[in-house]
């Protein structure tokens, strides 16, 4: 990250200057502090929002019955994982997952991975499992079905309708899931042929 | 269509939340105060990352280095504009989430919340992850260094999201 982030703006600055934008560069740069904090109270008021309304769908138990409800599905994507706390932790993480509340899946996901390294079966342990890849490969489609920050940017802007785009993303998440998990599932049958060998 | 369905989204849900906890006794006044407060720390987390990320964006910007290519690409293939609008964003996504996100503020700032391309890049946003990061962080939190085949089935994956999320917008919300 670091290296990329250097990089950029060397490149930037250097053509900037070889180009002679230096005003717009300089009123960029200055303008920036009070810019971040807009954008970094959009998001963090829009997650406070969400977050409270998680925590009352936590504390009744919908959470927990949204996970129970996933529960048959991740039995079904991860057969060989076979532990209860596991499915948990994981059912957890993508139900925060769905409400685009990334600073709550992230823990509940960790425990999970955690897990799954305690039962990994793997001779050598810095070898992740397919339950792991599965996982994350899960994770990284986005599960999100309420793009929280992105709706409160928009609205910050003044948007008519910062949701109209919901329905659409929904079946763009759905169809990146399946896709990942079709992949997912044919490189694991490719290195399982490869080992059958 | 599309967008009329996405209305009732979000007053739904919290009719569900409020109506669930209502119906199992909860108090769901003293768990909502109790969340948001749970967000606030969010805000120290946040802040450096998206400073950071928009002195990038606010860069790239600013010394016309994306015009330049704009305006060159646009020479050859007068459709490309919406694409390289949003480049930047699509480029970022997998490895930072706040610089994605400074992108897509920079997409709504200049373009408007409503224009087409912020509308594909708010479906792209909703259908794509930070897959590099999230790798990392946790691969990186139990000590394992052997990907398998996480990364590329990742990548394609955010590739198809990236894909199906122009498409949906192309057809629904032009």
């Amino acid at each position: 990250m670091n290296k990329i982030w250097i990089g950029i703006i060397l490149l930037c600055i250097v053509y900037g200057l070889v180009t002679g934008r230096f005003e717009a560069m300089t009123s960029g740069i200055l303008a920036l502090p009070e810019e971040g904090l807009g954008l970094v109270c959009t998001l963090v008021f829009s997650a406070c929002f969400w977050s409270g309304i998680m925590t009352i769908m936590y504390d009744s138990g919908l959470i927990n019955k949204l996970a129970k409800l996933l529960n048959p599905f991740l039995r079904k994507i991860m057969p060989n994982l076979n532990d209860d706390e596991a499915y948990k932790y994981v059912a957890m993480n993508i139900a925060a997952n769905i409400f685009g509340l990334g600073f709550a899946a992230t823990p509940a996901g960790l425990k999970a991975i955690k897990r799954m390294k305690e039962l990994s079966k793997e001779e050598d342990k810095s070898t992740a499992t397919n339950e792991m890849v599965t996982f994350l490969v899960l994770n990284t489609a986005g599960v999100t079905i309420l793009p929280t920050t992105v709706m409160a940017i928009r609205q910050s802007y003044g948007s008519v309708n910062p949701a109209d785009f919901l329905i659409l993303s929904f079946v763009g998440t759905l169809a990146s899931c399946i896709f990942g998990l079709v992949l997912d599932r044919y490189y694991q049958r490719k290195a399982l042929r490869k080992n059958g060998k | 269509m599309a967008s009329k369905i996405s209305l009732i989204f979000i007053p739904l849900l919290v009719l569900l939340a409020i109506g669930y906890s209502l119906a199992k006794k909860n108090n769901a006044y003293s768990s909502f105060i109790k969340g948001v407060e749970e967000g606030l720390p969010l805000f120290k987390e946040l802040f450096p990352s998206i400073i950071a990320m928009l002195l990038c964006v606010t860069l790239l910007k600013s010394c016309g280095l994306i015009d330049d290519i704009k305006s060159v690409m646009m020479k050859w293939i007068p459709q490309s504009e919406t694409i390289i609008d949003l480049t930047p964003m699509i480029l970022f996504r997998p490895i930072s989430g706040s610089a994605s996100i400074a992108c897509f503020d920079a997409i709504c700032k200049t373009l408007g919340p409503d224009s087409f391309t912020a509308k594909i890049a708010a479906t792209i946003q909703g259908s794509t992850d930070t897959t590099i990061y999230i790798l990392a962080l946790y691969f990186g939190s139990v000590g394992v260094t052997k990907w398998k085949h996480a990364l590329k089935t990742g990548l394609l994956t955010d590739v198809v999201g990236i894909v199906i999320g122009i498409v949906l917008a192309v057809i629904f919300l032009r």
